[in-house]
């Protein structure tokens, strides 16, 4: 019994999946109808997905559902057969009965009731088309037959499919012959001819298994099959015409379908495991490279090397591999955009033409379903406030038809998606008026506004430049949400205009959330990750190439005015912090959604792939930071969340100096004991205070490096056993910042041993051992003030 | 009385002596059989010289002090995220959680990694002691001396034979969260100095 349950839970769930892929195709083929309603093939291809669902529906017992599309199916029958014609109200009528057959799907889905749905007054909105008034002739033959398969039982449904084969076959017996009228069948025409028999017969024979999923499957088949038939005897004779419109391109599938469906859940897992084999990959080549640095030329060592390559090449395919099967084609979201502009222009009286590119481009599934709300939105934006009514089109002498692209296509790691619009366009200086009255900006801000930054004030909250409210733009959402669902992704938008021309406006995302290329920066000891999405650009810059506006640091990059931040200062790590030289500063300017700006950071390190995860429950809500990965050598470094940085960096001011070393002053010279052992302090510290020092002390190696960086130290003593890292480690760090290049560093050893190798390589410039006698430090402090790095 | 309700101590866990010596008092040879449920397994360390237990259930594991990644934008006694085999995991320093003078990390110190329900978060505290068996009855309410911003993680306090041992609240000390932002919105901030 249970195993009967489960059976029909899959075949429940089976019919649910298919549904939506029919009633998803359904709102593009109808809306290509209006336009071409002479369409045979269409009008047959719709036929067929209204009476597929109802069959399936009425073996499943929805009885409105299998009522609805009944009705469906006899209005598009009686279209096909030519009886009625097609016009606006009928199209209305069709389209809210395809929408209410998607809240029935939706409800069973839910768990609701799909009897509950009321469906009243779509069968009698439909049930106009099909009264005598409206025809001419009579069509009770398809009227009565659809109604027998009312209350079929299994057989006679079976039976009734057969008869609908026979018939389908009959349809395409006459295509046959009407193709066969301008051109005899080729060789390959009677070989597919001879398939598709074959093909039938064993439909037919599946069919007998009562297994409705089957059922389904040989529609489905049959229908495809039909339809590339179809294309063949008409694609042949007019090879050459190409295709009228990007939407009327449709994927063909393979005859026998070979894909199996997984579970996203599962998917997802692939996925994390791939990520843990990235790290380890990186590991691994982080090793060898430390190897050969070490012992090169060792023979296991090349050995090891060659390992990490084919590694590195295998995991690179296996991750492509794992993102392939989790990627979906950008049709599945743009196929729902032929009726969004029907409904919309409709009730704006505004006449649109939407053409549709790249929707074979291909992106992540988490992605793709980010991104269908904000396409909406701006697609909205486009038609309400962008193209002008038709009259206004024709005084302008454009055509009166506006039109809208939306074009997908991949750019390295991104997926760019592009609207654009042959309307309005927008002027930068109504935006400026309105976002000044609205109390958005000052007005010093709109003076200095560029033209981009106009534009970008749409993204505003509470920014609206409709005159007056409609129905569309009058709902309190603006393109603020498409802001913030393109942040949510790490992407960038931007927007182009020309006053009575147009806009476009151009979104970027990544393609994939979980791996992710990553921009490795440093800032005073911290190493972060930007994402590489978010990265327009890296310059290095002198302190003479920053400009000050209203006191900001400003760069002037080509034509944009950049301003500029120090990264430590928006994660709140910059304090007092000096670093940077002035000669060489480092910028990534980094772009989120609209707004651009540049991060100023001490060292560039370079790029990697990164893994991110998640900082756990403890550590929810960082500002500033969306995670972390783990480094190839085993440490932890955090990614930045860009969006939420660039938004700190409205709100902060930098000022370049105080992070500048060259301009810090001081009144002492400065000693720096970096040491865990309180005697060693005890004991230095008086002796160095005498000789004019002021000493600082720092217990950890972390400590001494945050310390460093605050006060630009004259002399430095590194406790060589210094926990957590060693001193030596510690030197070797000091030594990488501008402001250590040349401060003398004395490494002391307490147990008497040292490693000359380490020292060499830290550059320390002198090793003393404690207890540290006077004229032991007297000696040290001469021997490291000629500034030579020595080794003891 | 069922086989299935005893459990004899694992002696190489137990070095317990002052458990030998209470159930020597008591009577009972050592190595007598003893009701597992009567006692608590906490894991003891010593934090500003006073000794502390956590429920040796909610401790995965404990590592030495390892380098970490300052996370910023957190509160105080966050020291930051270390790697524990893949996992990241944040490191709360527990000495300044309490409000005592932060010390330097010595040989002693170690990291009390904590797994509890889905949080993972390590605890630094200045050294381990031993897994301690503190026996349920003699486990009272937190007595009134202890200071108040240490109060709410105490979940109470054993007395032991020798020693009183301070048990924390595990919960309690996770609820807060890291980040300076988080939703409790609590402004306590432990004094750092």
């Amino acid at each position: 019994m249970s195993e009967n349950m489960e059976e029909m839970q899959e075949i429940i769930q089976d019919f649910l999946i298919e549904a939506d892929e029919l009633l998803e195709e359904l709102d593009e083929d109808l809306v290509r109808l209006e336009s071409e309603s002479e369409d045979e093939e269409l009008l047959n291809k719709i036929f067929r997905a209204f009476h597929t669902i109802k069959g399936s529906a009425s073996f499943l017992g929805f009885e409105k559902l299998t009522e609805l599309t009944h009705k469906l199916e006899d209005v598009l029958n009686r279209l096909r057969k030519f009886e009625i014609k097609l016009d606006s109200d009928m199209m209305d009528a069709i389209l809210a009965g395809v929408d209410k057959a998607k809240a029935i799907i939706e409800a069973i889905k839910e768990g609701e009731d799909p009897e509950a749905v009321d469906i009243e007054d779509n069968i009698k909105e439909l049930a106009r088309f099909l009264d005598e008034n409206y025809q001419s002739d009579t069509s009770k033959t398809s009227v009565s037959e659809d109604e027998q398969e009312e209350e079929l039982t299994e057989e006679e449904l079976i039976k009734a499919q057969e008869e609908e084969i026979k018939e389908e076959e009959k349809l395409m017996e006459e295509q046959k012959e009407e193709s066969e009228g301008e051109k005899k069948i080729d060789d390959i025409d009677a070989e597919i001819e001879r398939l598709l028999k074959q093909r039938m017969e064993e439909d037919r024979k599946r069919r007998m298994q009562k297994k409705l999923q089957q059922q389904q499957q040989a529609a489905e088949d049959k229908q495809q099959e039909e339809k590339k038939e179809d294309r063949e005897h008409k694609e042949q004779p007019k090879a050459a015409a190409k295709k009228p419109t990007a939407v009327a391109q449709k994927k063909t599938k393979p005859l026998v379908e070979q894909t199996i469906r997984v579970d996203v859940e599962r998917l997802d897992d692939l996925m994390n495991l791939v990520g843990e084999l990235v790290l380890g990959k990186n590991r691994l080549v982080s090793v060898a490279a430390k190897a050969e640095e070490k012992f090169n030329g060792d023979e296991v060592v090349e050995e090891l090397s060659e390992v990490a390559n084919q590694i590195t090449l295998v995991t690179t395919d296996l991750q492509m591999g794992v993102m392939k099967t989790r990627m979906v084609q950008i049709g599945k979201v743009f196929n729902k955009f032929p009726r969004v502009v029907r409904d919309i222009s409709k009730e704006l009286n505004k006449e649109v033409e939407l053409v549709i590119k790249g929707a074979e481009t291909e992106l992540d599934k988490s992605v793709v379903e980010e991104i269908n709300d904000p396409l909406v939105h701006i697609v909205r934006n486009a038609i309400d406030h962008g193209i002008e009514p038709p009259e206004e089109r024709e005084k302008l002498g454009k055509p009166r038809k506006g039109t809208i692209i939306l074009s997908a296509y991949h750019e390295g790691n991104y997926i760019v998606i592009e609207t654009t619009d042959d309307g309005r366009g927008m002027d930068p200086e109504k935006l400026k008026q309105k976002a000044l009255e609205k109390g958005l900006i000052t007005e010093t801000e709109a003076r200095q506004m560029s033209k981009e930054e106009a534009y970008a004030l749409i993204f505003k909250p509470g920014f609206s430049t409709a005159e007056r409210v409609t129905n569309i733009s009058g709902r309190g959402v603006g393109m603020d949400v498409v802001k913030t669902n393109v942040e949510k992704l790490n992407g960038i938008i931007e927007v182009k205009s020309e006053l009575g021309k147009g806009t476009t406006i151009i979104l970027k995302i990544p393609l994939t959330l979980a791996i992710i290329q990553a921009l490795l920066v440093k800032v005073t000891k911290e190493y972060y990750a930007i994402p590489l999405v978010s990265v327009v650009e890296t310059v290095r810059i002198t302190k003479d190439d920053i400009d000050k506006v209203e006191n900001k640091d400003v760069l002037r990059l080509r034509d944009n005015i950049i301003p500029l931040v120090y990264l430590g200062d928006t994660l709140g790590i910059g304090n007092n912090k000096r670093t940077l030289d002035g000669k060489e500063i480092y910028v990534v300017v980094v772009a989120v959604a609209e707004k651009r700006i540049g991060l100023i950071v001490d060292e560039l390190i370079g790029r990697e792939e990164i893994v991110i995860k998640s900082l756990g429950n403890y550590l929810t809500n960082i500002k500033g930071i969306s995670g972390a990965t783990i480094m190839g050598d085993g440490s932890v470094t955090l990614i930045l969340d860009v969006a939420n940085v660039v938004n700190e960096a409205a709100i902060i001011s930098t000022n370049i100096e105080d992070h500048l070393i060259e301009l810090y002053e001081k009144d002492k010279p400065i000693a720096l004991i970096a040491a865990r052992k309180e005697e060693i302090r005890e004991q230095l510290a008086p002796q160095l205070e005498e000789k004019g020092y002021k000493v600082i002390f720092a217990h950890t190696d972390k400590e001494a490096l945050d310390v460093a960086c605050e006060h630009i130290a004259d002399l430095v003593f590194v406790d060589l056993g210094i926990y957590i890292n060693d001193g030596y480690n510690l030197a070797k760090a000091l030594r990488s910042m501008p402001a250590y290049k040349t401060v003398p560093i004395i490494g002391i050893s307490t147990d008497g041993t040292f490693d000359r190798e380490k020292i060499k390589e830290a550059r320390i410039s002198k090793v003393v051992f404690a207890p540290i006698e006077e004229e032991e430090l007297n000696q040290a402090l001469e021997a490291a003030s000629k500034k030579n790095i020595l080794v003891a | 009385m069922n086989a299935k309700d005893v459990d004899l101590f694992d002696k190489s866990l137990a070095l317990n002596e002052e458990l030998e010596e209470e159930l020597a008092k008591k009577g009972k040879k050592t190595g007598t059989i003893i009701m597992k449920d009567e006692y608590e397994q906490v894991v003891g360390f010593i934090l500003n010289k006073e000794l502390y237990g956590i429920d040796i259930l909610d401790v995965e594991e404990i590592i030495k002090p390892v380098d970490y990644t300052y996370v910023p934008n957190t509160r105080p006694y966050v020291m930051g995220v270390i790697n524990l085999r893949g996992k990241v995991i944040p490191v709360v320093d527990l000495r300044v959680k309490f409000g005592f003078v932060a010390k330097p990390i010595t040989e002693q110190t170690r990291i009390v990694i904590i797994n509890h329900d889905e949080f993972n978060v390590g605890f630094l505290v200045d050294k381990i002691e031993k897994v301690y068996y503190v026996e349920k009855k003699n486990i009272e309410p937190t007595p009134p001396n202890i200071p108040a911003n240490i109060e709410k993680y105490v979940k109470g306090v054993g007395k032991m034979p020798k020693k009183i041992i301070t048990l924390l609240n595990i919960e309690e000390l996770l609820k807060e969260g890291g980040s300076l932002y988080s939703k409790s919105g609590s402004t306590e901030v432990a004094k750092n100095e």
